[in-house]
């Protein structure tokens, strides 16, 4: 199983300030009751009500932006053998830093 | 065009139901119960009846009461119990007087607003749908309600806590992702042709709640359920089914799955995408077939 690296490198402000462009952008013209900024507490699926798709579409964008495939997002999104019932913008920050630590 | 041209596909679940690892995986779970005695089931989510037929066939003296949401689901049951030589009625969800052998009733419902009287069935099965639903404990809760005491309750389910292994993750993610992407390929390749592009309509489909939200159990917090609804579990397994590109390709290509896991885009377009691109997430991963574990557990009403 081979990780596609790019040689740019991101510290985690960065992944924090592009992530937070990328879910801003991404929810622009969706219809939701949530109607504050983006923070890195956000929820995105009690705050931004995220579908399924929708998550794998913020990973395919988070993907093309670092010029990364294959990130392992899944060992993000399950946990103990079973789905995480919701996740913070952090965490995505958190996760991806670890990976480019 | 490329890989990414339109066809006729069975968006039903018919494709899958004769998938043989999915077929095989039915066969050894019916096995496992101890259906001989049995006189009345109530095959829950039964959509095509491809396990409902499989229970009759272990349990020659009973007749089979089967709900499904999907009128689609339905009216495929009646084709094929017909087929097998059953006597098939409809039902529009009233409780119809019991029936004799052989004889096979079809309702488009819930299975969590079952119509039933207390005691009626001595066999309440759901094969690959329990996870579907997601007040498990008034589901429960439902089908003790209408088993007699002694009678018993089956299930099987490819989703719950474990059950994937985590090259399954991994390959079942990167399919979401090549799926997705060959909508991609799809859109451009109709604007090049100056058609319109593909919309994605979110919030709209039934079958996509807001992500995760129906929460997996373990095998241990399904027993615990179980014997707090007055169900004694009398047998656990959990089998490991490997499916290869095939397997794969068929079930994406049935609706309901598309519809969920790629909620929002035209489902006949979801399901193309998914089947199309079984193959490549295998790929991507190493792997030829992928180890997907399913649950199977029989419990007694007490």
């Amino acid at each position: 199983m081979s990780n596609e690296t790019s040689t740019l490198k991101f510290t985690r402000e960065d992944l924090e300030r592009d992530i937070l462009a990328i879910l801003t952008d991404m929810t622009a013209d969706w219809d939701m009751p949530y109607t504050g900024a983006i923070q890195p507490d956000t929820r995105l699926m009690a705050d931004l009500a995220f579908e399924s798709i929708d998550v794998v579409q913020l990973v395919v964008a988070i993907e093309a932006h670092l010029q990364r495939r294959h990130l392992h997002f899944e060992q993000l999104l399950m946990v103990d053998g079973r789905y995480v019932q919701e996740l913070q913008v952090h965490e995505i920050v958190d996760f991806l830093a670890k990976q480019a630590a | 065009m490329s890989d990414v041209s339109l066809a006729d596909t069975d968006t039903t679940y018919k494709r899958f139901a004769h998938d043989p690892a999915y077929v095989q995986a039915n066969t050894a779970f019916v096995a496992r119960l101890p259906l001989a005695p049995v006189t009345r089931i109530l095959d829950l989510c039964g959509g095509s009846g491809a396990v409902g037929q499989l229970m009759l066939a272990a349990a020659p003296g009973a007749s089979l009461q089967a709900i499904d949401l999907d009128p689609v689901q339905i009216g495929l049951a009646a084709e094929n119990y017909a087929e097998l030589g059953y006597q098939v009625r409809l039902s529009d969800g009233a409780a119809l007087e019991p029936a004799g052998p052989r004889t096979v009733t079809l309702t488009v419902g819930s299975a969590t607003e079952l119509p039933f009287p207390e005691a009626t069935f001595d066999c309440v099965m759901i094969a690959n749908a329990i996870h579907l639903i997601g007040d498990k404990d008034s589901l429960v809760s439902a089908i003790a309600r209408v088993l007699q005491p002694g009678g018993i309750f089956a299930f099987s389910s490819g989703f719950y806590t474990g059950c994937w292994p985590p090259v399954t993750q991994q390959v079942y993610y990167e399919w979401l992702k090549e799926a997705t992407a060959w909508i991609a390929r799809y859109s451009a390749a109709r604007v090049a042709a100056g058609e319109p592009a593909v919309r994605r309509i979110r919030g709209k489909s039934q079958l996509a709640p807001v992500a995760y939200q129906n929460r997996w159990l373990s095998p241990d917090e399904w027993r615990e359920l179980l014997t707090a609804k007055g169900l004694e579990v009398r047998d656990l397994n959990e089998r490991a089914v490997m499916f290869d590109h095939d397997s794969l390709a068929s079930v994406g290509a049935y609706s309901g799955l598309a519809e969920a896991q790629l909620s929002g885009y035209p489902v006949e377009l979801a399901s193309q995408a998914l089947a199309a691109t079984a193959a490549t997430a295998l790929a991507t991963a190493g792997v030829s077939t992928v180890q997907h574990n399913w649950i199977e557990i029989c419990a007694v009403r007490r």
